[in-house]
């Protein structure tokens, strides 16, 4: 078998592929190895995949991104199994017309990026004390509402229903101990 | 409407059963007819809620003087779980100082 070094890139959900094809003596091509890039932050990952008959490929990426919430934000269609979260990604086959294939990553946790205003991120870094310490901090504020498990029992549409909607079941939880 | 270019951002990282439970929280919120609300506004929410509840949330025996530093002390214990049982302490001695 020839191989030979084909570099098609193909971007879809923020994820650059990067194919190596390999040719065999009766000129049929058939990819191997991948890598794949998160794109512009410059976060990079590595990985191999192999192809099944059914044009799906499996993959089992290390989780080497130093910044993984940046790659995890932009991660589409997450199931979970018993093997932990899935994450699919579309990317663009190379001999086919259309978005067929789906990649699976699987990872332990999820990221998500947040945006706060000034008055929300002073509180967070009061709370946290040290700028290294509002993740933790993120971390224990969402693990308190899920301890209090705020049961909703109403219409919820915007971000002011909600924060009312959250305040009342502190509130109950203050009169009830 | 807010500048939204002025915002802070920050990458959280949750473990999946958090993450799963936010998610369960977002879709509970549509299935109650409301819309389902990105993740990032829900966890603002959370912040905001606990900042305007005027909960004195006491960190301080985690934020002490002696020569430990917190990011050493946190490598130690978890600050999440101190963080959540700290609230929950506030809670209560706001309960019980509005029930005198």
């Amino acid at each position: 078998m020839k191989p030979e070094r084909r570099k098609h890139v193909r971007r879809s959900c923020g994820f650059i592929i990067d194919y190596q094809h390999m040719e065999d003596e009766n000129g049929n091509l058939s990819r191997r190895a991948a890598s794949i890039n998160v794109s512009k932050e410059g976060l990079c990952m590595r990985s191999a995949y192999e192809e099944n008959e059914n044009d799906v490929l499996l993959l089992n990426i290390p989780y080497v991104t130093p910044n993984p919430g940046i790659f995890a934000a932009k991660v589409k269609h997450a199931v979970k199994t018993e093997h932990g979260f899935l994450y699919g990604l579309y990317v663009l086959p190379l001999f086919q017309e259309r978005y067929s294939v789906i990649d699976t990553i699987s990872l332990g946790s999820e990221s998500i990026e947040l945006a706060f205003d000034g008055k929300e991120a002073e509180f967070l870094r009061n709370l946290a004390g040290d700028e290294s310490l509002v993740g933790p901090v993120l971390e224990g504020v969402c693990a308190f509402w899920n301890e209090l498990n705020p049961k909703i029992g109403s219409r919820i549409s915007t971000f002011e229903e909600l924060t009312e909607f959250l305040s009342g079941e502190l509130e109950k939880r203050r009169k009830g101990g | 409407m807010a500048d939204k270019s002025s915002y802070d951002r920050v990458s959280l990282t949750l473990p999946a059963e958090l993450h799963e439970w936010l998610h369960q929280f977002t879709l509970e919120i549509k299935r109650n007819g409301g819309y389902k609300l990105p993740k990032t506004l829900v966890i603002r929410a959370f912040i905001r809620t606990i900042m305007e509840s005027g909960l004195a949330i006491d960190l301080g025996n985690i934020k002490d003087t002696s020569n430990a530093s917190i990011a050493d002390k946190v490598s130690s214990i978890k600050l999440e779980d101190i963080l959540v049982s700290r609230i929950i302490d506030a809670i209560r001695s706001h309960g019980n100082r509005t029930s005198q």
